[in-house]
């Protein structure tokens, strides 16, 4: 199982260097930024991976739906069973397949679900959160 | 049971939550630190970074060990984190037998001297740390499971 992030410039990268400081380095998921001063180098480079390696697993976790890099990577389902697009990346996403990745040779349809919907409930709006929220007295009991 | 045992002023965050919580299999998280007993907010906020599934308490150093036999007896896999040097020091010569502290996080200040890219200590936290050394603990640097483990007793 591979894990590929890609962007529209350096959300990727940045993603990659953010999940290397909290669950580690790890050689399996890969960060690419695309349209930097317009080179599509990044793009070529991720289809030509996903062309020589179609027998793997492979993931990979765009920055918007509608944007060209998107749109790119989707073209490769045409031809590859074994690819995964998911977009609208972020950290709690791109973290918890690391971690299943680092314990798991595949993942299945139903637990990348799971982690996807997982993923979506991240977004939070902290103040109300905080509104809502009372210390749960029961963990307080030894 | 105690399983693992930290260091860090940030406390509860990405680091402990989601790598040394998974790699440790751990239950619960005690944290140990006295400005955060003492701050409703702060302690809301704790209780709001805890891992899901995780049980959570929050005591000041003085609650910490009149809880000891408590924490002795707690079926589940604890993580103890201790916000500074000197709550640390305190509880382990209460608890008597802790086996490892990981240093995880000390802030630099004036006059601190540098062990690493996350570990400042000035004379008195050094000191705090020879204590904890002397009580025959072993201390050791790392930042996550995946880094490198750096002994710290034998640099004091």
């Amino acid at each position: 199982m591979k894990i590929i992030l890609i962007s529209h410039s350096n959300m990727a990268v940045g993603m990659k260097q953010t999940l290397s400081m909290i669950v580690g380095d790890n050689k399996e998921v890969m960060a690419f930024a695309a349209y930097i001063n317009n080179d599509t180098s990044s793009i070529e480079k991720v289809k030509k991976f996903v062309s020589e390696n179609s027998k793997e697993q492979i993931i990979i976790l765009t920055d918007l739906l509608g944007g060209s890099v998107n749109n790119e990577m989707m073209q490769l389902l045409k031809n590859h069973s074994n690819l995964y697009v998911i977009t609208g990346m972020n950290l709690p996403l791109a973290m918890q397949l690391q971690i299943w990745q680092q314990s798991n040779e595949s993942i299945s349809d139903d637990q990348l679900e799971n982690i996807i919907n997982d993923s979506q409930k991240a977004l939070i709006d902290v103040n109300k959160l905080v509104l809502k929220e009372r210390m749960n007295t029961d963990d307080q009991i030894l | 049971m105690i399983k693992f045992c930290r260091i860090d002023h940030r406390l509860l965050h990405g680091q402990v939550i989601f790598s040394w919580t998974k790699s440790e299999g751990i239950e619960r998280i005690i944290v140990i630190d006295d400005t955060s007993a003492n701050d409703e907010f702060k302690k809301m906020s704790l209780s709001l970074s805890k891992p899901t599934g995780v049980k959570l308490n929050i005591f000041s150093v003085d609650t910490a060990i009149e809880n000891i036999d408590k924490i002795k007896k707690l079926p589940e896999k604890v993580m103890l984190i201790f916000g500074n040097t000197s709550s640390t020091l305190a509880f382990a010569k209460a608890y008597k037998d802790l086996k490892e502290i990981n240093y995880g996080g000390i802030p630099a200040k004036e006059y601190s001297e540098r062990f690493s890219n996350t570990i400042s200590m000035d004379q008195q936290e050094i000191q705090d740390s020879k204590d904890l050394s002397a009580l025959g603990i072993k201390l050791y640097m790392q930042q996550i499971p995946t880094t490198n483990r750096e002994e710290l007793n034998n640099k004091l």
